[in-house]
């Protein structure tokens, strides 16, 4: 009897403990099913509107058209819900303004609740957006932003991929110095962010290696008559004029440079895109610049990058920042699938501790969040742009003098 | 002194260039009554329009003008009948709000329509002239410049020689004079608004040409184009087509010295410091009427 009863309650206690344990799984399994959203949502602003427009304002369907790849492929996978998730976008136009884009970044988290937050254009406009990251703690992974006054605040939540604004001239620099032929160099600058920031890195670096710094000109980015500048410039007669500025203001400048008779042994371009390229014509044989990446490096995603490009119908040479957007994309496609979670501190955690494979090389973020990606510098030859530094990714020699 | 030779030759150019589109916004507001805040937009399409044919069909930008002046002509033509017509006929405070909201809002309208239909980016075209060499190097001249500065200076002959010696042209000076006196004399006014509209329009888009030749174009350069040629005829006196002629130059001139002498940030300060101390000294601007 006792063992008839024993065994009695062993069945009921077995049955009981199968039940409970059937019903906990089943818990966590429908928990998990509740928790994991629909898709992976990402906010951003983009200058669809106003003075950035010319630089990125096809960059939304830039984001769609990486959206529509990724998702073609089931999405990206996210280990806390063992599945893929696809990826959508929610992109509201800044009008190019930092108080229109900081107010968009609130929406973002606020109402639209976004898992992650793309930045928007530029140092000037980020700087306001960034804010937004750190407030309501929701990483933002930044795109064109390399002003060093944004990482001096330490944000915790944000992460770019391009090095410092300041050391944008480092590889055309260090290029010179090595071949040993350039002795003296006049910056010219437009006031904004990034160009004061790459005139300041770029002449301070430039005296350390030797170079006689003989001009440091800074124009308002609407000046449209350089007369005044390029008569001190001539007075100073430098071997290379490295002007860095958008094209709105390198176009003009180049073309009273050439007008009214400067010539440098060379001249550089910051912006080194096709409108400027076409603008110039012919003269713009030899001219100079730098790019955060060029066909022929040998690095990852760039059969993704030229496709992505095709389907969003942007072309590179015209719209160059395109490629430090898609470093971005390649960040926060690692970063969640490094994280296995959408969860804003698990992410933030795989974003400033990962190394992240891109286009232009591989990614480590500092503590502030600065990323390390470094200009290459290049050269117009035959009407293309060339690779012509570092020496081991170089595909043509430096031609100097380049001006005629 | 070879470097003030310099400047002086670069800033009259560079006036020249700034006067063209000034004179056609003083013709509208001299005629109309109405500041044209959709001035710049015009001078833009009409850069524009010389891109286009020369990226496109390699035509020369001079050559362009060839184009571009009936076609604006008409689109001013077109402007005054559709908009202006009923804005002139307003008057006093009415006719200011009326004629600034439909200015800036055509103003806005051309800016968008430009973006989407022909993209936002920069846009130039190669044109190379060799400079003129003076003084064994030490002054260069732009070939360019001078070549745009002689055509402004044959253009605002002829528009000289069409304002005093065809009866348009008297009759344009006397609507600008007096409008009712005009009417009063059996002048059509409604007929001369409708030419200086289309003649306005027609130096906009000339002057846009020069533009483009020089500095580059995208779709929101005409707003802030239009704020600058407005001082250069508050300057020049509103109303006088010498004044904004005069008005030019000086902006010119100011600019590339205060450039020079001082720093770039400081061009326009000076530039609109120089503006408020004319109008304290000359409330009518150098070359305008006093109001009775």
């Amino acid at each position: 009897m006792v063992g008839t009863c024993t065994a009695h309650w062993t069945l009921v206690t077995r049955g009981m403990a199968f039940i409970v344990g059937f019903l906990l799984l089943l818990g966590v399994g429908m928990g998990s099913a509740a928790e994991a959203p629909s898709e992976i949502l990402i906010g951003a602003t983009l200058p669809l509107s106003g003075r950035f427009t010319p630089m990125a304002g096809t960059f939304d369907r830039l984001c769609q058209s990486w959206a529509k790849l990724v998702n073609s492929r089931g999405g990206l996978y996210v280990k806390a819900y063992d599945k893929k998730l696809p990826v959508k976008f929610i992109i509201y136009d800044d009008k190019s303004e930092p108080a229109e884009s900081a107010k968009f970044y609130e929406r973002l988290v606020t109402v639209d609740k976004v898992h992650l937050l793309l930045g928007p254009f530029s140092s000037h406009i980020t700087k306001a957006a960034v804010t937004v990251a750190d407030k309501y703690k929701i990483p933002m992974v930044m795109a064109e932003a390399n002003d060093a006054t944004i990482f001096e605040q330490r944000y915790k939540y944000s992460v770019n991929q391009v090095d410092l604004a300041d050391t944008e001239s480092y590889g055309y620099l260090d290029l010179l110095h090595t071949e040993g032929q350039v002795k003296s160099i006049g910056f010219i600058a437009e006031d904004t962010l990034h160009s004061t920031g790459a005139l300041r890195g770029g002449a301070k670096k430039a005296r350390e290696l030797g170079l006689k710094v003989v001009a440091e000109e800074i124009a308002p980015p609407d000046t449209k008559d350089f007369t005044a500048i390029l008569l001190k410039l001539k007075q100073a007669d430098p071997d290379v004029v490295y002007v860095e500025a958008f094209p709105g203001f390198e176009i003009p400048f180049m073309k009273q440079a050439y007008e009214l008779g400067l010539k440098p042994r060379e001249f550089f371009n910051g912006h080194i895109v096709d409108a400027v390229l076409k603008t110039l014509g012919p003269r713009a044989e030899g001219l100079t610049g730098v790019v955060y990446w060029a066909p022929g490096l040998p690095y990852s995603g760039a059969d993704e990058f030229a496709a992505v490009l095709k389907d969003a119908g942007v072309d590179w040479a015209r719209q160059m920042e395109s490629s430090i957007h898609f470093q971005s994309f390649q960040v926060i496609q690692q970063a969640i699938e490094q994280a296995g979670s959408l969860d804003p501190e698990v992410l933030n955690k795989a974003l400033h501790e990962a190394t992240f494979r891109t286009l232009s090389g591989d990614i480590v973020h500092s503590e502030a969040g600065l990323g390390n990606t470094r200009s290459y510098p290049v050269q117009v030859q035959g009407g293309a742009l060339k690779l012509i530094g570092p020496k081991e990714l170089a595909v043509a020699p430096h031609m100097y003098p380049s001006v005629k | 002194m070879t470097a003030l030779l310099q400047l002086f030759i670069s800033g009259v150019l560079l006036g020249g260039i700034y006067a063209l589109a000034a004179f056609g916004l003083a013709l509208i507001f001299g005629v109309c009554n109405i500041l044209n805040l959709a001035h710049g937009e015009f001078l833009m399409l009409g850069a524009l329009v010389c891109f286009l044919l020369g990226d496109s069909l390699g035509v020369d930008p001079f050559a362009a003008l060839l184009v571009l002046m009936p076609l604006f002509f008409g689109l001013g033509v077109l402007f005054e009948r559709g908009l202006l017509r009923s804005v002139v006929e307003k008057t006093g405070h009415e006719q200011l709000t009326a004629s600034v909201l439909v200015t800036l809002g055509l103003s806005l309208c051309i800016e968008d329509v430009a973006r989407v239909l022909w993209g936002g980016e920069e846009k130039g075209l190669y044109y190379s002239l060799p400079p003129i060499i003076l003084g064994q190097g030490s002054i260069v001249i732009s070939s360019v410049r001078l070549l745009a500065l002689g055509c402004i200076v044959g253009i605002t002959l002829l528009v000289h020689q069409c304002l005093t010696r065809t009866y348009f042209g008297k009759a344009l000076r006397a609507v600008t004079q007096n409008r009712r006196g005009a009417l009063l004399v059996g002048i059509n006014t409604a007929h001369v608004s409708l030419l200086a509209c289309g003649l306005g329009t027609m130096l906009a888009a000339m002057a846009g040409v020069f533009y483009l030749l020089l500095y580059s174009i995208n779709p929101s350069i005409g707003l802030p184009l239009t704020l600058r040629y407005l001082c250069i005829i508050v300057l020049g006196g509103l109303g006088s087509l010498f004044g904004s002629l005069v008005g030019g130059v000086i902006l010119g001139l100011t600019e590339v010295f205060t450039g020079y002498l001082l720093n770039p940030h400081w061009q326009e300060t000076v530039a609109f410091l120089m503006l408020v101390v004319v109008l304290l000294v000359r409330p009518q601007g150098l070359f305008g009427r006093a109001q009775p």
